[in-house]
């Protein structure tokens, strides 16, 4: 024990050196590793995020593009429960169940695409103008079917309360021959009418003029009807009831046309944003792919 | 001796650095090694979700079907044997409890691949692509086994059990009044089941229930207006033999113009009464005719359109949820 501490002060100059020289070699090698993660960390892992990123961002718009597939049987779904629940006169609870289910799930639907597209807009692949430019039409295009979808909800449920609600029995239950027929006309058209009115709040414009077409029909009826309510002479009343049951006889004609017009425009709509939309994904793929097979010839000329 | 308080002051230091840059590599090496993991775990939960969990979950839907066909052709033929309800149900008991574990296994798989760890930085994606699949999985689900559960109420409605055939009163009654006392009766029993099926888990069923209580309440307005027509027209009847009496009456006594004309103003009166009754009639005997021929296809569109319009959304609503998700998935393991 004496022997030993004796000789640790005796030569303790040259140890303590070579201590602190080892000291100093564990620190710089320890700095080193440390500067060798970093590097490597900050050198090599991006370009391999970068590459993911792409991927990433590839599989993000084959969801986007898939999901859109989803709005079809949605929407008839509900359109089909909507409609059953309003002709059958299901009753305000039935109706609130059928809006707060089948259309939820499509709210939820276009919010949940919504995200990804805002997701996507995240992406550090953005950086690339092309890319960049591309996804801007992609995110424009797929954001206007998305808002189509989301009209659509909205028109439809207007155009069931309307012309499937108030409207339907106008032309189905009343009895024209009965005595009360004008009386009972007016009652119902005036219902109608009111319905119409309200279903054009928010609709589009295509959905407007096809309110807009029958409300005109059924207007031009109802004062028909009045007429025949108003004369008091029975013979007039017989050739004004007369002209209003000729003039009845046009109605389906006219309702045809209306319906027409309306499909037509919203399938010529619907088709063209669809169109684009097609557009807008091959390109944007393309331009995602030319993207990877960069990042892949690059990490070929690294080997 | 000079060397002594340097190397006392020194040291310390030394250690005190030298355990401090370790301490600090270890405490990295600890900090990178979790995210690791912690990724590495999400990785393969990720994995896991989409190569065992999803195809469990697939392949639990496809037993669904078949499940459910077996059973209704099983509770249909022992109902057709002929059987009661209650026998048809006890002799299909084995297809509805293999239907029952069916459904079971499936929710158990939906249950599975909703508990996967999908938490992360960017799981948003992934989580809602879980929700919107879970959520039309199950509807799918609840919509079969409404489908099963209201098989046989549905299926008794036109049987003894509901007696909704009764409403088709047809030749059995010996005017229009016992037609419409008759189908009164009928439509008490046969509502009450109608009232049931519409607390169905399956829309199909419940729509059906909705239209036929609507059409059983049409067929009871017309039938009333028609009973109330025809007692009208032998009222008629009894009102014209009366006034023919009157008028050879007039005629014997050659009665002044004034009373010829009352009674032919009368007449005309009648006349219009007539035709508007007549009119009611028709409107109404002609809806009653076609509201009894339609309700078999009614009936029969219940499973050979509703319900396979239904199927088919699913068939198509689930299979592009699973897609998403996949790709969902994908991107998070993207690297």
């Amino acid at each position: 024990m004496g022997d030993k501490s004796l000789e640790e002060t005796v030569s303790a100059p040259g140890r303590g050196g070579s201590k602190r020289t080892a000291i100093i070699v564990v620190v710089l090698v320890a700095a080193l590793v440390a500067v060798g993660i970093g590097t490597w960390f900050t050198l090599f892992r991006p370009a391999e995020t970068g590459r993911a990123d792409v991927i990433r961002l590839d599989k993000h718009r084959i969801m986007v593009d898939n999901s859109m597939n989803l709005y079809d049987p949605l929407v008839e779904q509900f359109s089909g429960r909507y409609s059953n629940a309003i002709s059958e006169k299901a009753g305000q609870s039935e109706e609130e169940k059928v809006l707060s289910q089948d259309r939820e799930r499509i709210v939820r639907e276009s919010q949940a695409n919504r995200e990804r597209l805002e997701n996507m807009a995240e992406s550090p692949v953005l950086k690339d103008q092309e890319v960049a430019e591309s996804f801007t039409r992609f995110k424009d295009q797929y954001g206007a079917v998305i808002a189509h979808n989301d009209q659509l909800l909205i028109n439809t449920t207007n155009i069931y309360r309307s012309v499937g609600g108030p409207c339907a029995a106008l032309h189905s239950s009343l009895n024209i021959s009965s005595e009360s027929y004008a009386q009972d006309y007016v009652k119902s058209a005036d219902e109608c009418l009111a319905a119409l009115g309200a279903a054009k709040d928010g609709a589009d414009a295509e959905t407007t003029t096809l309110l807009s077409d029958v409300e005109a029909v059924i207007r031009g009826q109802r004062d028909k009807q009045q007429e025949v309510l108003n004369s008091k002479d029975p013979l007039e009343r017989l050739s004004k009831s007369t002209l209003a049951a000729v003039a009845l006889l046009d109605i389906n004609e006219a309702f045809a046309k209306a319906q027409t017009t309306y499909e037509t425009a919203t399938k010529d709509k619907y088709s063209k944003i669809i169109e684009s939309a097609n557009s807008s994904n091959s390109t944007f793929e393309s331009v995602l792919k030319k993207s990877l097979e960069k990042f892949d010839a690059a990490s070929g000329e690294g080997k | 001796m000079t060397m002594e308080p340097v190397r006392s002051k020194s040291r310390p230091l030394l250690i005190a650095l030298t355990v401090a840059v370790v301490l600090a590599l270890v405490a990295s090496v600890i900090a990178i090694s979790l995210t690791t993991m912690a990724a590495q775990q999400r990785r393969e939960s990720l994995v896991l979700l989409k190569d065992e969990r999803l195809t469990a979950l697939v392949d639990a839907r496809g037993k669904v079907q078949p499940a459910v066909n077996k059973y209704l052709a099983a509770y249909k033929k022992a109902r057709n044997a002929p059987a009661s309800r209650e026998e048809a149900e006890k002799s299909s008991a084995t297809e509805r409890d293999e239907f029952q574990q069916t459904i079971k296994s499936a929710r158990t798989a939906l249950a599975e691949a909703q508990a996967s760890n999908t938490a992360g930085a960017e799981a948003g994606t992934v989580t809602g692509a879980v929700d919107l699949l879970g959520d039309s999985y199950q509807a799918y689900l609840d919509s079969m086994e409404g489908l099963v559960q209201s098989y046989p109420q549905f299926e008794g409605l036109f049987r003894e059990d509901a007696g909704c055939s009764g409403l088709f009163v047809g030749s059995k009654a010996a005017n229009l009044r016992e037609r419409q006392t008759l189908l009164g009766q009928a439509a008490v029993p046969c509502r009450e089941a109608v009232n049931q099926l519409k607390q169905s888990k399956n829309v199909s069923y419940v729509e059906f229930a909705r239209t036929l209580d609507n059409e059983i309440a049409q067929l009871e307005v017309h039938a009333e207006t028609t009973a109330k027509s025809e007692e009208n027209y032998n009222e008629f009847v009894r009102l014209k033999d009366e006034y023919v009496k009157k008028v050879d009456d007039a005629t014997a006594r050659n009665a002044p113009d004034a009373e010829y004309r009352t009674i032919a103003d009368e007449l005309k009166a009648l006349n219009t009464r007539i035709k508007n009754n007549r009119s009611e009639f028709d409107f109404a005997a002609k809806r009653y005719l076609n509201g009894v021929k339609e309700m078999p296809t009614l009936v029969e569109e219940v499973f050979s359109k509703n319900v396979a319009a239904q199927i088919k959304h699913h068939d198509t609503v689930i299979p592009l949820r699973v897609q998403v998700l996949k790709d969902a998935i994908d991107a998070e393991l993207a690297e």
